[in-house]
């Protein structure tokens, strides 16, 4: 059992007291289960079955790996099973390593995580810093056993910066890892934080990927999450707005195939006025594929002048692809604008008839409405290699060429 | 060019197309007329091959192939054009790439090479001038927010561009007034020529002023009733169905 593991595991380390306070949480509410509502359509049962390690692996790591998974920006922060292995010399960047520090949590996964992560970084974004390109943060993973790694990271953007980051979970191995991250972005006054995540995993990869971010006022914070691969992947996604005037953008596409399972929980707490939160969520679903989304929205009394507006739409392709999808709205404040809906449906026969009347084969008629209907999402981003993954994702897994979109 | 015989078509079980027999030789205009649900639609949506028809006999050749054998899109491929009664809404795919595209998937049907960007340009300028289109349009949305006129401008837009030998206007006259009307009948006019034809489906005689019909057919409860030259359409303006009877 994975719980013997950790306990076995933890005998072995100095633990804080912090870190000891979140493991008897950990102990006494184990693993969520799909009794916890937020876990309700999934079970984290089979990815817990197999005999996961907990101890790192040493491997090298050389240019032509960190080439095929970078999107070839120039500044990059390596990570080597958790571990920093190169980071970019820019004036106004620190990463260290700390070993004592707490984040919000909002699962017994992130107490876990607070508990027994061996790797916890802290990278500070300076005030005022403007970046002009992304920042690539690519974790490579390999074990030469079954692996549970602990990915976690603290990101400051400092008040008035300018902080793009590109992330990405690069299994290089051949063994079943399981991924559990935490990041929580601390984005200050008038600070500026979008991350966008890279979900291109291979099929020996389960992840549970949380992020938490901290928003101080007049700042913008945009998450955009791209699920394209991997066996198993909840993301859990909180925004706090913890004072006026702050705006929270989440973007996702989501296109699987095969039997993988991708989740989607996102959580925004209005706590100030004035703010706003735009969420937007397209997936498409092929073959024995389950999709969750479960969009949570809280305007709390004092949160008047609140805009929050949340859509989710999906196309099934397939008699087996099911997902679950649900909006949940808790309102305590008299003077807001909210709005949320959640569609999910197939390709219009209708318009696909009139393509392939137009000489579209099949294929190509299916692939271009289907991209259509992800445009909205894909307008959103501003960098270009990131659309450029995004086009070459999509095209791949429609099968048409991506010259076509 | 093309041969319809003795075909019957439902639709779940209803049936609509009796009995059609039509044959278009090269060159040739046919305007085909008749009451509400005497058939029009369902005998072009049949000859583009939309699926939710069934043809339960009876056959159609074009160009001496078993066109009932085709994809929708080996049809489009061959020369097979319908302009829709009701064109679709495409939000997120623009009229330009969805007119490229349309001619790419053709031209690789055929092992052609796509077409070039400098080539395309001249063909949207020259088409855009012939029907009246501002430029601008090209980057809209298919249909998107079109008014009606627009979608009909918008389908015979698209025949220009994909210029095909076998066209079929479904009540492409409706909902245009009659500005629009004489554009859109230039524009079939001038892309009229021997080796192409074109089948009029319309209830109003109108339009047979603007594109001259060598042959009119009354379709009525599923079968050709009446056919004879432009003059039978002028009949049926003064007298309507009831002369039928």
């Amino acid at each position: 059992m994975l719980i013997e593991e950790i306990k076995k595991h933890v005998n072995d380390t100095d633990l804080t007291s912090t870190q000891k306070k979140s493991l008897d949480y950990f102990l006494e509410n184990g693993f969520p289960t799909t009794k916890d509502e937020d876990w309700k359509y999934t079970s984290l049962k089979k990815v817990l079955k197999r005999n996961y390690c907990l101890k790192s692996y040493e491997f090298e790591l050389n240019d032509e790996m960190i080439q095929q998974y970078s999107l070839g920006f120039k500044h990059k922060i390596i990570f080597k099973n958790g571990k920093i292995y190169s980071e970019p010399k820019i004036l106004g960047i620190s990463i260290k390593k700390t070993r004592d520090l707490s984040m919000p949590k909002n699962s017994a996964l992130c107490y876990l995580n607070e508990a027994i992560c061996e790797n916890t970084y802290e990278i500070v974004f300076d005030e005022n810093l403007n970046l002009d390109n992304p920042i690539e943060i690519l974790h490579f993973i390999n074990n030469d056993n079954d692996y549970f790694l602990q990915l976690r990271t603290k990101i400051t953007c400092g008040s008035g910066s300018n902080v793009k980051l590109v992330e990405r979970f690069c299994n290089i191995g051949k063994n079943n890892t399981l991924i559990n991250s935490c990041m929580h972005a601390d984005v200050k006054r008038n600070g500026f934080f979008e991350i966008s995540k890279l979900q291109s995993y291979n099929d020996n990869t389960h992840t549970i990927d949380n992020t938490l971010v901290d928003q101080d006022r007049d700042s913008t914070a945009n998450v955009h999450t791209f699920s394209f691969d991997g066996v198993f992947i909840r993301n859990n996604l909180n925004f706090y707005q913890n004072n006026e005037n702050c705006t929270s953008n989440m973007n996702g596409i989501t296109i699987i195939d095969k039997s993988n399972f991708v989740d989607h929980h996102t959580f925004v707490d209005h706590k100030f006025q004035n703010c706003l939160s735009n969420e937007s969520y397209k997936g498409v679903y092929f073959d024995n594929t389950k999709g969750v989304f479960n969009g949570k929205i809280m305007v709390r009394p004092d949160a008047q002048k609140i805009n929050a507006f949340q859509s989710n739409n999906n196309l099934l392709f397939s008699d087996s692809a099911s997902i679950k999808t649900k909006p949940q709205l808790e309102i305590y404040a008299d003077d807001v604008k909210c709005s949320h809906g959640c569609t999910i449906g197939q390709i219009d026969k209708k318009s696909l008839f009139y393509m392939r009347s137009r000489g579209f084969s099949e294929k190509t008629a299916k692939g271009l409405l289907t991209f259509a209907f992800l445009i909205e999402v894909i307008e959103k981003l501003k960098t270009k290699e990131i659309v450029d993954y995004a086009k070459t994702e999509i095209a791949k897994k429609l099968s048409i060429e991506k010259d076509l979109l | 060019m093309l041969e319809i015989k003795n075909l019957k078509a439902q639709i779940k079980d209803k049936t609509i197309l009796n009995g059609v027999n039509l044959k278009v030789n090269k060159g040739e205009v046919h305007a085909i007329m008749g009451p509400n649900g005497s058939g029009k639609s369902t005998l072009s949506s049949v000859i583009a091959g939309n699926e939710d028809y069934e043809v339960s006999s009876g056959s159609i050749t074009y160009e001496g192939d078993d066109l009932l054998e085709m994809a929708p899109e080996e049809r489009s491929h061959r020369g097979v054009f319908l302009s829709f009664q009701y064109p679709v809404e495409i939000p997120g795919l623009s009229v330009s790439n969805f007119i490229k595209t349309a001619i790419n998937e053709k031209r690789k049907a055929f092992g052609q090479e796509n077409i070039s960007a400098k080539e395309l340009l001249q063909l949207f300028k020259e088409k855009c001038e012939m029907l009246n289109i501002d430029k601008e349009y090209l980057s809209r949305s298919l249909n998107e927010g079109f008014s009606g006129g627009e979608k009909k401008r918008n389908e015979i837009f698209q025949m220009a561009m994909i210029e095909p030998k076998l066209s079929i206007l479904d009540e492409t006259d409706s909902g245009l007034d009659i500005d629009a009307l004489k554009i859109v009948a230039n524009g079939v006019n001038s892309l009229k020529s021997s080796s192409n034809s074109i089948i009029l489906i319309t209830h109003y005689q109108r339009l047979l002023n603007y594109i001259v019909p060598d042959f009119v057919h009354i379709l009525k409860d599923g079968k050709i009733v009446m056919s004879g030259d432009k003059s039978l359409a002028q009949k049926l303006e003064k007298e309507g169905y009831s002369f039928l009877n």
